[in-house]
């Protein structure tokens, strides 16, 4: 006897059974309608990419000041309210994971209750994705002078960390909303986190010298890793593969640490993150910023 | 089209054979062919979604001020994006048509978000308390009445193709009102917002403004002031589409398509399935279990059914060996913002202090400012379109640039280097214009309502042909002349010998990135020989939530055998 026929249809001819044209035309007919409409779970490929891309360029630090925004303290407190405080923070840390030696906010004998930044963007998904790719560029050039090192001039440098030592204290998270407690992080649900980057792994590249061929429009801050002296981060992560369920907030984090300009405090730290001893020192403005988040979605009606 | 149709068996008919094999036999045909394979329409699920989300760093009080009175009353503040969708170089219709075989876009969703920092409270932006302490990104429980909005997409004709278009939108496609109580509960918030199943045709000839009205950001109290001035931090603006899938990009003939690996030329290698059937004779017994038996070759049929149909690329640019699917590729779109967030004020004037703050350029005279993202290639992607979006939103009394020194170039590249032995781009596509010529590139001009007081010149917005590089004898169709679809994708050392590409000289050679490409780069340069400062006050060159550039393609379908799941 033939095989089973599983996805076309049920109705199964074999030797010794009756055979009429109702039974023949239920075969044909399951046939016409499994080929007339083929279902998504017939299709090997049925996913198509979708990306997104964000990121700024801020103000030069040696020209101006600019605010910190989209950059908000990544933990809620009443050093960062206006206002009425509420009787409880219903979210006092905004996101899962992150953990800067030397900087601690929910301590506030320390001075460092606003002294982790978070820039976060969300999305819907309202049916099911996978996530595939992440990518994050912090950029520097000729007017965003960030070594990403601690030091170099010395300094109160943050515990475990050494002098000239890459900064390893920034973190990007992907995560996605608890379905019945959309409202309490502490239910996310992480899928994707780079926690302590080791920048000196993620390098634009070695590559010194011009491209080879460059693009037309020369930018003004010049050409990417050309820079002996400094180069900037790509954290490129593919093939990720995270499924992301029907009626998903997902939340888009990096987060970066602030030390202090003039540390008051034995426990305060002023160097890392192009912190040069400059007064109008922020940490967001030492890099410019490019972001890509790789997504794939299922063919639809 | 390949749908089957057959009648069921009348009482008394006589059986024969073909009543069950005609089916198995055209099956066989189709998926045999060299062409004209599974079709579209044959899919229980044959459109593809793409998105446009568009990454707004900070829309903030800066942007509002409620104290502004215009002739026609006070200002709304629609914070504004513009976006066209145009069809895929292949449907193009140079009178700005929509043929009756171009694929049909739809609009089904419509998203919303912005950081809350996790709480039912509005965030104080730099303005708050008229910005007498460090207040910005604070949390404020008593401002919540800060979001109330109201969002809408409106469309417009474009001047291109209708010169008496005007600038003004004339038609409403979705509008919802974002009352405060969608933000504001502790325990559920509708952030981020969504208005999903709306299913409103696009057209592809005409532009269309999103708005997002936020009079409520800052506002204007009697004395002294205090809970008055929020910011909408991380805005993003999501649109979800559905497009029919539609035949993959491939070299034919001289029309070649850019980059694209020759080794397959974008069509499968292999395209001939396996199924082979065997057909009993005409007047032969109708059997269940011999060779030509209904059950054995309908379980051939089967098994195809089971092991899945194919089509589609893999992540690394290769085309699988067999291909079922006639129509493989979707739409996409990525909206790439530029000079989102530069100053305090989100927005750069010809004015001296604004000048100042020119990255770059410090005002210096002569030197550009510029900026730049990168995009991550994870999929091939085939750019067919380039637009360009100039920002003049300012709220007092902007106005276009106008000097003749003025130069706005902008450039797509593909790069590879990232940790890698090369270093080179290719460009993609690239156009500069001046106030004088930018005509000649012009797609349209917005105004988001008569007397919107958010600009004193004739248009807020300027939508602009970024044309794809071109090489001689391989015309592409757009906007304005360009070249053809350029392929943009990882491969294997198998892939890396690639079709040659265009220049913006119109020479075509091999690219320089040599198959090995990893990211898309967008740089978006400003400079006037007289010095940026040199315009007046109100020369705005980019105005609030800044500019945009958008870049349109097909994407294969991909998935199962590339991912480790």
């Amino acid at each position: 006897m033939s095989g089973s026929i599983r996805e076309i249809g049920t109705e199964q001819a074999a030797e010794g059974t009756s055979i009429d044209g109702n039974r023949m035309s239920r075969m044909v007919r399951f046939l016409m309608d499994a080929w007339n409409n083929l279902r998504p779970r017939h299709i090997k490929r049925r996913w198509t990419p979708v990306t997104f891309s964000g990121g700024y360029t801020p103000v030069d630090p040696q020209d101006a000041t600019q605010d910190n925004l989209p950059w908000l303290g990544a933990y809620n407190s009443t050093k960062q309210t206006v206002g009425t405080n509420p009787d409880a923070w219903s979210n006092p840390w905004r996101t899962k994971g992150n953990v800067v030696s030397g900087i601690d906010p929910t301590n506030p004998a320390l001075n460092s209750a606003d002294d982790l930044l978070t820039w976060t963007t969300s999305f819907y998904f309202r049916r099911p994705a996978r996530l595939s790719g992440v990518f994050v560029g912090l950029i520097v050039d000729t007017a965003f002078d960030n070594t990403f090192q601690y030091g170099p001039s010395g300094g109160n440098i943050p515990p475990t960390k050494a002098l000239n030592g890459y900064v390893n204290d920034w973190t990007v998270e992907v995560s996605v909303d608890d379905p019945h407690a959309r409202e309490n992080r502490k239910l996310n649900s992480v899928l994707y986190h780079r926690l302590q980057v080791t920048e000196n792994g993620f390098w634009f590249s070695n590559i010194t010298g011009a491209p080879t061929s460059a693009m037309t429009v020369v930018h003004p801050g010049g050409e990417l890793g050309v820079a002996t002296s400094k180069d900037s981060l790509v954290l490129v992560d593919q093939n990720v593969d995270m499924v992301i369920p029907q009626n998903s907030r997902v939340r888009f984090s990096i987060t970066i640490p602030k030390y202090e300009v003039v540390p008051a405090r034995a426990d305060d730290y002023d160097t890392g993150w192009g912190n040069n001893g400059v007064v109008s020192y922020s940490p967001w403005q030492a890099q410019t910023y490019s972001w890509s988040l790789h997504f794939l979605e299922a063919l639809e009606k | 089209m390949s749908k089957y149709t057959a009648k069921d068996l009348a009482r008394g008919i006589k059986l024969t054979v073909s009543h069950m094999f005609d089916l198995p036999s055209h099956i066989r045909t189709t998926l045999n062919a060299a062409s004209n394979l599974i079709q579209q329409d044959q899919l229980e699920e044959g459109r593809a979604p793409f998105r446009m989300d568009f990454s707004v760093p900070v829309v903030d009080g800066h942007f509002v001020n409620n104290d502004a009175i215009t002739s026609s009353g006070p200002i709304d503040y629609d914070f504004c994006i513009p976006f066209c969708l145009p069809p895929l170089q292949e449907f193009w219709s140079a009178s700005g048509k929509v043929a009756e075989t171009a694929p049909r876009v739809v609009l089904d969703e419509v998203q919303l978000s912005f950081d809350q920092r996790a709480e039912n409270a509005a965030i104080c932006d730099g303005l708050f308390n008229n910005g007498a302490l460090l207040n910005e990104g604070k949390v404020d429980y008593d401002g919540i009445k800060a979001l109330d909005f109201e969002l809408s997409i409106v469309e417009k004709e474009q001047l291109l193709f209708n010169s008496h278009a005007g600038t003004i939108p004339q038609r409403e496609i979705f509008s919802a009102k974002l009352p405060i109580s969608a933000f504001s509960d502790k325990s559920f918030r509708n952030n981020p917002w969504i208005a999903a199943d709306l299913n409103r045709p696009i057209n592809p000839y005409r532009t269309y403004l999103i708005m997002l009205r936020v009079n409520s950001l800052h506002l204007a109290d009697a004395g002294v002031i205090t809970h008055n001035s929020h910011a909408l931090v991380s805005l993003n603006i999501g649109l979800r589409f559905r497009h029919p899938l539609v035949h993959a990009d491939v070299v034919s003939g001289i029309a070649e398509v850019q980059n694209i690996p020759s080794d397959h030329d974008g069509e499968p290698s292999v395209n001939a399935s396996t199924l082979s059937l065997s057909v009993p004779a005409g007047n032969a017994a109708i059997e269940a279990d011999t060779v030509t038996g209904v059950q054995t070759n309908y379980r051939l049929i089967d098994t195809l059914f089971q092991r899945k149909f194919r089509g589609g690329f893999t992540k690394d640019s290769d085309r699988p060996g067999y291909n079922h699917l006639d129509d493989d590729c979707g739409y996409s779109c990525i909206a790439v913002p530029l000079y989102g967030n530069l100053t305090n004020a989100r927005l750069m004037t010809g004015a001296a202090a604004s000048a100042a703050n020119f990255v770059y350029s410090g005002g210096d005279t002569g030197n550009p400012t510029g900026d730049r993202r990168i995009i991550t290639l994870d999929y091939p992607f085939v750019i067919h379109h380039v637009v360009a979006v100039t920002n003049y939103v300012n709220p007092a009394t902007g106005l276009m640039p106008t000097r003749g020194t003025f130069i706005t170039k902008i450039n797509v590249g593909l790069g590879t280097g990232i940790r890698s032995d090369q270093y080179a781009y290719n460009d993609v596509a690239y156009v500069d214009f001046t106030p004088a010529n930018k005509a000649t590139y012009r797609i349209d001009q917005v105004k988001s309502r008569l007397n919107s007081g958010l600009n004193g010149d004739v248009a807020e917005f300027e939508l602009f042909h970024v044309p794809l590089v071109i090489q001689g004898g391989h015309s592409g169709t757009g906007y304005t002349a360009q070249g053809r679809p350029y392929w943009c994708g990882k491969s294997t050392s198998r892939l890396t010998a690639r079709r040659n590409v265009g220049s913006i000289a119109g020479v075509g050679g091999a690219p320089a990135t040599a198959g090995c490409e990893q990211f898309l780069e967008v740089r978006w340069t400003m400079e006037d020989s007289g010095g940026l400062d040199a315009a007046a006050d109100d020369e705005t060159y980019v105005g609030y939530g800044g500019h945009w550039v958008l870049i349109y393609g097909k994407v294969g379908l991909v998935g199962s055998g590339d991912l480790p799941v």
